[in-house]
């Protein structure tokens, strides 16, 4: 398959540098998601992803699996993101906003990337499927193409996360209301 | 319907994954039950807020400083291994080769290699045409690498994966693109040496090869690459039909027996380089002999191998340099292209030789060089937007500008002066 993600990475390894563009384009926005749920800043999160991109680009030889891209992405950007949190003690701004969350009725869509938070801490393949889907542009059907999964697995996984990051929010919101009691 | 059914059934709903008769039956179950209703609600909310939330948060486009910071980081590499890796790496070679004939033979040795593209002409649709290329195991060719008047020849003889290449006067190579070798034979020196093609000349070679494939794949996919007729002609003797296929960067043109189909001329404008392949013979019998990568009788081995694993643009400034310093006593060349690289060779020899430096500084000297003409060459082949406008131009005028190309996926233009130094400049800022 001339557009999957194994095509692309043999393309860099191959010396063609400029289809890596390609896996940028796909990932950017669900990588950018995730830190922002990692990083609960978006000005952090562009400059984690911009850097994650750069290592992924550089690290390439050492991805044994091309098909597993995305979650190799995020591995880096995860690393990425640790970096920057401890350099920039950004835990204390954390358990700030997390203690005050229950003041905002809607945790989820309010700009502390409560939502992204929940997300960027779901099991991998649940987390890379939300991100995919609502960050990254793609549809169930796309997600289940790229992943080889059949598209009624893709939808139970969607359900289980749902699931699950409800219970996070839900989880969150009580803890907090005890807190601030 | 029950509730757990419909519970599961839920996400597919919202996410518009489920037939029109589920869709009915979810519906109406959920009008009936107050805990579905409710729990279809709880999920609409968050299904909403993960589109709105992915929505806002699409916003930013990283793909531009992405690739610059690439580009610059993938050069400082280049650098640091150029001065750490590489140069110890190649001393070392140095030291063993009692070598000085091949300083000046490097740039002939990377033109002998590079300096040609292999039988690219395999890619017009009909399959007639393009069957014998595609899979006749042994082709012999001529190559123009120019125009026809005062291009340079190169005769190739094609055996699988090995070609024997032969340029008059220059001596000649067996090229092993499996293996990613190079034998470079001199028969006036009776003197060998291999020649490492691994790494981006490798991809570079191979991508030629692979082209012919390649192009016929893509063109299933590309209904808008017109080949055009071009009608019938009379061609050195014979009733030739000719075809024209414009792709992105490359107009190839073909020239066939008009009874047998195969393959008399191929005309290949790439970029801004011109090949002419021509007294093309496919499947004839080839003393396998002549594309063996041992050494003949008689040659002498040169110890190490050279190496031209890598390129950049310091290698081309070395050449410019040496050119107008030393053969034009200062001033830029008029026009630069292979062929005027290659006709240099001689006056570059002599001076390379009369030179007042070791033998190893000439030795460093003529291996930048051929991985300059390398770099060049990969300018002449790709779309890569460049021009050289050194004609009259001092060498060490640090205010006009010489060469200048914007290299792939790059917003801006690497210009080099007359002093040699580099500057990133947009486009709309360019010298005139």
């Amino acid at each position: 398959m001339s557009d999957s993600d194994k095509y692309y990475v043999q393309r860099c390894l191959d010396g063609h540098p400029d289809d890596f563009r390609f896996l940028v384009r796909r990932y950017q926005k669900a990588l950018l998601a995730y830190l922002a749920g990692k990083l609960y800043s978006l000005e952090m999160a562009e400059e984690a992803a911009q850097e994650s991109l750069v290592r992924a680009y550089f690290k390439m030889e050492k991805l044994n699996n091309p098909e597993a891209f995305f979650s190799w992405l995020l591995g880096i950007g995860e690393r990425v993101a640790r970096e920057m949190r401890r350099r920039k003690q950004i835990e204390q701004k954390r358990e700030f906003i997390e203690a005050h969350a229950a003041q905002t009725a809607r945790a989820e869509l309010s700009p502390d990337y409560g939502l992204e938070a929940a997300v960027s801490a779901l099991p991998d393949t649940y987390r890379d499927i939300v991100l995919l889907r609502y960050y990254g542009g793609q549809s169930c059907k796309d997600i289940a193409k790229q992943s080889g999964m059949p598209l009624g697995t893709v939808t139970k996984q969607l359900s289980r996360a749902y699931a699950m990051l409800r219970d996070n929010l839900e989880q969150k919101q009580n803890s907090n209301y005890e807190v601030s009691k | 319907m029950n509730c757990a059914e419909c519970k599961e059934l839920l996400v597919g709903f919202l996410e518009g994954l489920v037939d029109e008769a589920e869709k009915k039956r979810i519906s109406e179950h959920v009008k009936s039950c107050a805990n579905c209703s409710a729990e279809l609600e709880k999920l609409e909310k968050l299904h909403k807020s993960l589109i709105s939330n992915g929505e806002a948060l699409a916003e930013s486009d990283l793909e531009a400083e992405v690739f610059n910071r690439i580009l610059r980081e993938q050069k400082e590499k280049l650098k640091t291994a150029g001065q750490a890796g590489k140069t110890i790496n190649f001393w070392r070679i140095i030291m063993k080769s009692p070598i000085i004939k091949l300083a000046a033979a490097a740039v002939i040795i990377a033109a002998v290699i590079v300096g040609v593209t292999p039988f690219l002409g395999g890619t017009v649709t009909f399959a007639d045409v393009i069957e014998p290329i595609l899979n006749a195991r042994t082709v012999v060719l001529d190559l123009v690498v120019g125009s026809e008047e005062t291009g340079l020849v190169v005769h190739d003889i094609v055996v699988g994966s090995k070609i024997r290449r032969t340029i008059p006067n220059m001596g000649l190579a067996i090229i092993d693109l499996d293996n990613a070798r190079a034998l470079r034979l001199d028969p006036s020196e009776k003197s060998a040496v291999y020649v490492d093609i691994q790494g981006p000349i490798q991809q570079y070679m191979n991508s030629y090869l692979g082209m012919v494939r390649d192009i016929v794949a893509d063109m299933e996919n590309h209904p808008e690459w017109p080949v055009q007729e071009l009608g019938q002609r009379w061609m050195n003797g014979q009733s030739a039909v000719g075809f024209l296929l414009s792709v992105p960067n490359i107009k190839l043109t073909i020239w066939a027996d008009a009874e047998t189909a195969a393959p008399i001329r191929i005309e290949m404008l790439m970029g801004q380089s011109q090949t002419i392949i021509k007294n093309i013979e496919f499947d004839v019998p080839v003393d396998e002999s002549l594309v063996s990568m041992d050494i003949p009788d008689g040659y002498t081995l040169h110890e190490g191998e050279l190496d031209y694993t890598d390129f950049d643009e310091q290698d081309f400034i070395i050449i410019l340099q040496f050119w107008a310093e030393h053969v034009l006593g200062g001033n830029f060349p008029d026009s630069v292209s292979a062929k005027d690289i290659l006709k240099m060779r001689p006056a570059l020899r002599q001076k390379i030789d009369q030179l007042n430096i070791s033998d190893e500084e000439k030795m460093q000297i003529g291996a930048a060089m051929g991985r300059g003409f390398i770099f060049f060459r990969q300018l002449e082949f790709s779309d890569t937007d460049w021009h050289y406008v050194g004609k009259g131009v001092e060498l060490g005028d640090a205010n006009t500008a010489v060469f200048l190309y914007r290299p792939e996926g790059s917003e801006y233009y690497r210009v080099m002066f007359g002093d040699l130094h580099i500057e990133e400049v947009a486009p709309e800022n360019l010298p005139q």
